[in-house]
């Protein structure tokens, strides 16, 4: 009887020929539903009914509102790093599948987030931001970051890759620099009390009182921030404990959260928003071996051209010895063995001062030594160059600058302030004649 | 200038004497007092960097903050 209930059609090879194939049915299904627009990348709301996460780490979950409820899955490579608790509101992205082995339809969820809890703290951002307007901090002056910081302090996620990241960047920009790194909780209930804490580290081992009392110099920049995360991982810098405390700092806070594109409230409260950990690196730390190589250069500039100068004027002594020499001037043997003795004395301090200017020039060399290779060729060519210019520098330029030599009118030279007195004449020996003056006043250096 | 010049002064008046003596025309004293000078502000810069120099410490907050809290101790 039964048997015959269920077979009212009879079932002649032309009827079971149409009969379709489970398989081409449910296939043909999953095509219908994945082709349909209003069925893909929908935003759906709702609560989470049921949340699992499987050891392959895709969550399977259920999704209901008051009229029906349907089933969910996250594969692991989008799967949120937070569990959502039953009953949480949410807003889902996803898109209708069908999963053939069971029939069963489900929802490919690619991104989950609370809803009542981003609205809530979306409000209390911008309420934070409109109080930071009117009371004035967004508009504070910027302090400049120092051109070379004496003491970092990092306040950041503890053993975190944004951590390592600061680490390892600000010890290849300066190997050696002093550094103090909190590490503190950045996201979750307890980041916002944790960084603000940091700060407050932070802050006191800025006070010099307190920092000479530990033996170091007082922090005098600090970097704040963590690494890249969701919305919700980052909001700590978003909260008014946190903002209130970067804009309390006695120094220069870089604030640096998340990645590139993420600006958080405490991106605008600090003195200086870099994009990134390794961004603030960056910007805090100079690179030690640029501002070597800058500070070489100018020690060899400084010795050259002062040692140059050194033999110039020792060159035009000698100069002004011969035109002496030559010149018609009564009491010529006085004045010759003064002029012999004011050349040993000037020759003596120019050759102290070339020796002192030799001196350094040799140790620096010997520092360069230690230095890059190509540091101290660069270097050797540019004394190279100083010693050329040397041989070839002309006495007679060096007079045609304008120096002269000083004589008593009776022969005398003179070569101290206590050769001459108030109204006595001279003459001036120029490159191209001598003019008659006389001593207004005298000053001793 | 102030009474303790920071390194980017110091610095930035180091290259205004070394500019001045390379052109040249400066007599006995100027050049030994600028060279003097020159030598007292490459030192003072290269103690602003010897400054920068120091530990690296790494800590967790509270042992950051104990570790504040012992020398009042």
């Amino acid at each position: 009887m039964n048997a015959r209930r269920t077979c009212a059609i009879m079932l002649t090879p032309e009827v079971l020929g149409s009969a379709l194939p489970v398989g081409r049915f449910v296939l043909g299904l999953r095509r219908l539903l994945n082709e349909e627009p209003t069925l893909q990348h929908q935003m759906l709301r709702g609560e989470v009914a049921r949340w699992t996460r499987a050891r392959s780490g895709h969550v399977y979950l259920t999704l209901r509102d008051e009229d029906a409820s349907i089933d969910a899955v996250m594969w692991s490579s989008r799967a949120p790093s937070r569990d959502f608790e039953e009953g949480a509101e949410v807003v889902v992205v996803g898109s209708v599948d069908l999963y053939p082995p069971r029939g069963q339809l489900q929802l490919q969820v690619t991104s989950i987030h609370a809803v009542d809890k981003i609205g809530e703290l979306e409000a209390e951002r911008r309420q934070l931001i409109a109080s930071l307007k009117a009371e004035g901090v967004l508009d504070r002056p910027r302090r400049p970051l120092p051109s070379i910081p004496r003491h970092v302090a990092v306040i950041i996620g503890a053993d975190s890759a944004a951590e390592a990241d600061v680490l390892r960047l600000t010890e290849d920009r300066w190997p050696g620099l002093r550094r103090t790194v909190i590490g503190v909780l950045v996201q979750g209930d307890k980041a916002p009390e944790e960084i603000a804490r940091g700060l407050r580290v932070a802050a006191r081992l800025a006070d010099p009182v307190r920092a000479e009392a530990l033996g170091v110099p007082p922090v005098d920049v600090i970097i704040v921030g963590r690494g890249g995360g969701s919305t919700e991982d980052l909001w700590a810098f978003n909260l008014e404990r946190v903002v209130r405390a970067v804009v309390s700092m006695p120094v220069p806070v870089v604030s640096a959260v998340g990645h590139e594109s993420d600006v958080l409230v405490s991106d605008l409260v600090a003195d200086v928003r870099a994009s990134t950990p390794s961004d603030a690196a960056e910007r805090v730390v100079p690179v030690r071996l640029d501002l070597d190589r800058r500070q070489d250069d100018l020690v060899m500039r400084l010795e050259a051209a002062a040692a140059r100068r050194f033999v110039e004027i020792r060159q035009q002594h000698h100069l002004l010895r011969h035109r002496l020499a030559g010149a018609p001037v009564a009491g010529l043997a006085r004045a010759r063995t003064e002029l012999t003795d004011l050349q040993s004395r000037l020759d003596a301090t120019v050759d102290a001062h070339l020796n002192v200017a030799a001196r350094r020039l040799a140790a620096h060399a010997h520092a360069l030594q230690r230095a890059t290779a190509h540091n101290v060729s660069s270097q050797r060519t540019r004394l190279a160059g100083l010693e050329a210019a040397l041989r070839t520098t002309d006495p007679r330029k060096v007079l045609e600058r304008g120096y002269g030599m000083l004589q008593q009118t009776d022969g005398g030279v003179i070569g101290s302030v206590k050769d001459v007195a108030v109204g006595d004449g001279l003459l001036v020996h120029l490159v191209d004649g001598t003019v008659e003056a006389a001593v207004e006043d005298v000053h001793r250096t | 200038m102030s009474e303790n010049p920071s390194y980017s002064e110091s610095l930035q008046r180091l290259e205004a004497i070394v500019a001045e003596l390379e052109r040249g025309g400066t007599d006995l004293e100027a050049t030994v007092q600028m060279f003097e000078e020159g030598t007292a502000l490459l030192k003072a810069c290269q103690s602003h960097l010897d400054e920068a120099e120091g530990q690296l410490k790494r800590l967790r907050l509270n042992d950051a903050e104990a570790e504040l809290e012992e020398p009042e101790a």
